[in-house]
């Protein structure tokens, strides 16, 4: 069935079509999970729920003025849930015909039949669900053609080029894609809604060099409508400088300093912030603040914000995958746990209602309200004087259960607020419980990182490891 | 019980062509259709995986899931352009609409006259033997796999009455793959694949630690007696309990013990992504240019091995079609070998080495490690944990990354002890270790005789593919430890 998103010619195509990549409408798509729900019922289960997906687009990727790959996207899945008595069977296949929704809709089942009964699991309540709250703008189809991908991505490659200094600098890949997706969700309440959404993106990989020694670069541009892309001379000339920037680095050796983390990859703090209060976390208690709600997790200057609603944004979502709707809202306010990250089962396990977050956390935003407006990368530099700005994190990570926080990273040293020296080849180490509650100061240098916003972070002291 | 190559690709044949009314004619044809247009190479990929998972949670086995994945890849390759299109039907009608995709993303401005180059496909010569088993799950029902992840619950909660959560999975993966190309490779797989894991919660008067282990490979259920169980458990909830009494992580350069097993990571991360045939093709590694020079001690070997028998990362043949087989990366220190897909053989005129993987047919293959270890040395382990005055012995890791470019790599620690005079004391926790690939095997300096493999997810740019990481113990010296503690 799928077929025909691939015969669509990918060539010249005309640009009129409001469909993008995409072959089917979302009435196509609601068939298709109404008759998986219909089949589960017929079967005999209490209630399903099934979400079909189907995705489309273009990638190209260029190195040295040629097309590297030039990959033409085009995929769709169909999952069913099926709960029998608090037993809860899935499944998943690629194909929408018929036959493979008979056949994965019965395994579901008879799998269901041999498990064990948890009478928290299934549906959302009737109540709950978003039969009619509004949708979210989310689909701005480019119709882009391989050949104007192409274009894009050269751009990015001719910038890299134009980023000349005494050291080289190439382009290990530059990517352009744009992609569209079609979504339908249906429970056996009777609950059917589609949405369709797009997503643009610009990539650019550098390595330089002087001498042997070579470093990496990265640059991305992510977004839903092509006029909010960066531009290829932007994608370029920051993935260039990033690599020429990290040539002669040097190690750091073993020592506490203030380190302030670029925007760019402040993200992951958030993330390790409201991994604290998953359903999951709290529920398996996987967490080193269980009963988070009340509780103090951050510094009291600190807030964050969910907005499942954002027009265009990378992480909203009229209702979630269960059809629950989420609401903007506190998730920490001035230090304080206000909110969770629930689904239904996990809500209940809790007693609480879902907070619309099956399938994942919405647009967050970390807020301090010491940030004032001229809080730019350079006051952020100067507030901390002389330490780490750290602008890279390899691997490692935390652990949530205890907070042990442990990274290998790279960044530049500063001295009173001027950067000296590019470093790399340490570790950065501390416990998430007392860093939250030490964030000095976070910057008015917001970087979007997909559903996160941050400027960057000030912490006091951190440990480093190194030579 | 033992099946051969042509057992493989006739059950191949069955489930994925004759089922779907598809003949080596119509392969044949579209093969033809994908070169027709001045290209070097093509192929078509055809893959039908089932997968079913099975979830404990406080007790209760009360989740499942069933899937199945199938569709047809279809890619040419031109010089270094490489055009490619799926579907997830697989049907003559899908054949033409993905070959013609194929072709229309094809590098513009190539666009040499058809040539009507006919393609003759044929059956691989060679045999290999990976795996003993053709199904995964081998006659276990699904009250056993039940049952089997009830027997972890009740083990782990035995071990200590500290551990107080238990969550375990049980996934049983069956994929059929076939694979035909223009050079006239025609060659079929059936791979079976299970995986169980546990992971636990220990809680303490004062603070909780969680611990995880996981077992598995290209066998049947049936492997995991009682023995194998108890074995993971205790790896699962030694992790925990230890961690509730651990000690920030020192910090600094120091002497490392690390155990055998899954710790091999560090040859996965420090050299072995480094030395993926593509990263070479494309002047990305930090090893470029040093073929036949000393990247390790003397006595350091390393293999990447597809045919190491029933592990998780081997191979009866690669997604391209080439005999899975054991490539020796590093001899007696020195480095003599990389691993190939078929693209980057060519291009750099190497030999293949059955190294070309993909995740899924809706994906490119890449050069991808299977089983990659380091061999076995002469030292017994504690007569290595002896030697070290003053030190750490880290024993278990989460896993680690690389900047192949740079050369920069990492791995983290979950159960690690300091060494004191010789003798192993206090846990400690956060221990991260980082160095530099071309720099860190040197500084290996006692390799021991317990070589073990450990199993794996490895990820490169977006895909994910099993694998196998291994080592004996080792002891490196002078390596930078990072942690919290002073």
């Amino acid at each position: 069935m799928s077929i025909g998103s691939l015969s669509r010619p990918v060539e010249g195509a005309p640009r009129e079509g409001v469909d993008g990549y995409l072959l089917q409408s979302e009435a196509d798509l609601a068939k298709a999970v109404t008759y998986a729900v219909e089949r589960s019922t017929a079967l005999g289960a209490g209630g399903a729920i099934a979400r079909v997906n189907e995705g489309g687009g273009i990638s190209i990727t260029v190195a040295n003025g040629e097309v590297e790959n030039a990959v033409r996207d085009g995929n769709q899945s169909l999952q069913i849930t099926v709960f029998l008595d608090g037993r809860t069977g899935m499944a998943s296949t690629e194909s929408l015909s018929r036959n493979a929704i008979d056949r994965v809709v019965e395994q579901a089942i008879s799998m269901a039949r041999q498990l064990e009964p948890d009478e928290e699991a299934g549906l959302a309540d009737r109540d709950t669900l978003a039969w009619d709250g509004p949708s979210v703008p989310l689909f701005a189809p480019s119709g882009h053609n391989a050949m104007e991908l192409t274009d894009a991505a050269m751009a990015i490659e001719a910038a890299v080029k134009a980023t000349a200094t005494a050291d080289a600098v190439r382009v290990s890949e530059a990517g352009a894609a744009s992609q569209d997706a079609r979504f339908a969700l249906a429970t056996s309440q009777g609950f059917c809604r589609t949405g369709s959404s797009s997503m643009q993106h610009r990539w650019c990989q550098t390595i330089a060099q002087r001498g042997d020694e070579m470093k990496q670069g990265h640059w991305a541009s992510s977004v839903r409508r092509i006029e909010e892309l960066e531009s290829a001379e932007q994608v370029g000339h920051l993935a260039a400088k990033r690599a020429l920037d990290m040539l002669g680095a040097e190690g750091l050796t073993t020592r506490r300093v203030p380190v302030l983390i670029d925007s760019t990859v402040a993200s992951s703090l958030v993330r390790d912030m409201c991994g604290q209060l998953s359903g999951g976390a709290q529920f398996q208690r996987m967490t080193f603040l269980p009963d988070a709600m009340g509780q103090v997790l951050t510094t009291a200057h600190l807030s964050v914000t969910e907005d499942p609603f954002e027009p265009f944004g990378l992480a909203s979502a009229a209702f979630d995958s269960e059809g629950v709707a989420g609401t903007r809202r506190d998730i920490i306010r001035d230090g304080v746990v206000k909110g969770l990250f629930l689904d239904t089962r996990m809500g209940r396990k809790l007693g609480r209602a879902s907070t619309g977050n099956a399938g994942g956390m919405r647009n967050l935003a970390l807020i301090s309200s010491l940030t004032a407006p001229t809080d730019d990368l350079h006051a952020m530099l100067r507030k901390m004087g002389t330490g780490l700005w750290l602008t890279r994190f390899m691997g490692g990570g935390s652990n949530p259960a205890t907070g042990v926080y442990s990274r290998a990273a790279a960044g530049f040293w500063v001295e009173n607020g001027q950067v000296t020296q590019a470093i790399q080849g340490f570790t950065v180490a501390g416990n998430l419980q007392e860093m939250f509650k030490a964030i000095v100061a976070v910057g008015a240098d917001t970087y979007r990182d997909g559903a996160i916003r941050v400027g960057s972070i000030l912490l006091p002291d951190m440990q480093i490891a190194g030579r | 019980m033992s099946f051969t190559a042509a057992d493989r690709l006739a059950r191949a044949q069955t489930q994925l062509l004759a089922a779907n009314d598809l003949d080596i004619n119509k392969l044949q044809n579209g093969l033809a259709d994908l070169w027709g247009r001045g290209a070097d190479y093509g192929d078509l990929y055809f893959e039908m995986t089932t997968r079913d998972t099975w979830s404990l949670e406080r007790g209760k086995v009360a989740r499942a899931a069933f899937g199945i994945s199938q569709g047809i890849g279809a890619r040419t390759v031109t010089g270094e352009n490489t055009a490619f299109a799926y579907s997830s039907d697989i049907s003559s009608k899908a054949i033409d609409a993905v070959t013609a995709a194929a072709r229309a993303m094809q590098s513009h401005g190539r666009d040499v006259a058809e040539t009507g180059r006919g393609v003759e496909i044929k059956a691989l010569s060679q045999d290999s033997q990976a795996y003993s088993t053709l199904e995964a799950a081998g006659g276990i029902d699904t009250i056993q796999k039940v049952a089997l992840l009830r027997r972890l619950d009740d083990l782990a909660r035995a071990v200590d009455p500290r551990i107080t959560e238990v969550n375990a999975q049980l996934a049983v993966e069956d994929a059929t793959i076939l694979v035909c190309a223009t050079d006239g490779t025609l060659a079929g797989d059936i791979r079976p694949q299970v995986r169980v894991n546990i992971s636990v919660v220990a809680e303490g008067n004062t603070r909780r630690a969680s611990g995880s282990a996981g077992d598995g490979g290209r066998f049947t259920l049936g492997e995991f007696n009682d023995g194998r169980l108890e074995k993971m458990v205790r790896k699962a909830t030694s992790i925990a309990l230890t961690n509730l009494e651990a000690i920030p992580s020192p910090a600094g350069e120091m002497t490392v013990v690390l155990g055998n097993g899954f710790p091999g990571v560090l040859l996965h991360e420090a050299i072995g992504h480094g030395l993926e045939g593509d990263f070479h093709r494309k002047r990305e590694s930090v090893f470029n240019g040093m073929m036949g020079q000393r990247i390790a001690a003397p006595g350091v070997n390393v293999f990447d091995d597809a045919t190491v028998p029933d592990a998780r990362g081997s191979l009866n043949i690669d997604d391209e079609g080439v005999v899975g087989q054991r490539t020796m990366l590093i001899e007696d220190g020195r480095l003599v070998g990389l691993m190939q897909d078929k693209t980057s053989a060519r291009i750099m005129k190497d030999r293949m080495t059955g190294n070309g993987r993909r995740q899924s047919y809706a994906d490119l293959p890449m050069t991808r490690m299977t089983n990659t270890f380091l061999e076995r040395g002469p030292y017994a382990p504690e007569e290595i944990i002896a030697s070290v005055k003053n030190g750490i012995y880290a024993v278990e890791f989460s896993g680690g990354t690389v900047d192949i470019t740079s050369g920069q790599f990492n791995f983290s620690a979950e159960k690690a002890f300091l060494i004191e005079d010789g003798k192993v004391t206090a846990p400690i926790e956060g221990a991260t270790l980082i160095g530099v690939g071309n720099g860190a095997l040197k500084h290996i300096s006692m390799i021991g005789n317990d070589l073990e493999l450990g199993i794996g997810f490895c990820g490169k740019a977006g895909q994910t593919v099993p694998v196998c990481v291994g080592q004996p113990t080792i002891r490196i010296d002078n390596i930078v430890v990072g942690g919290a503690g002073a």
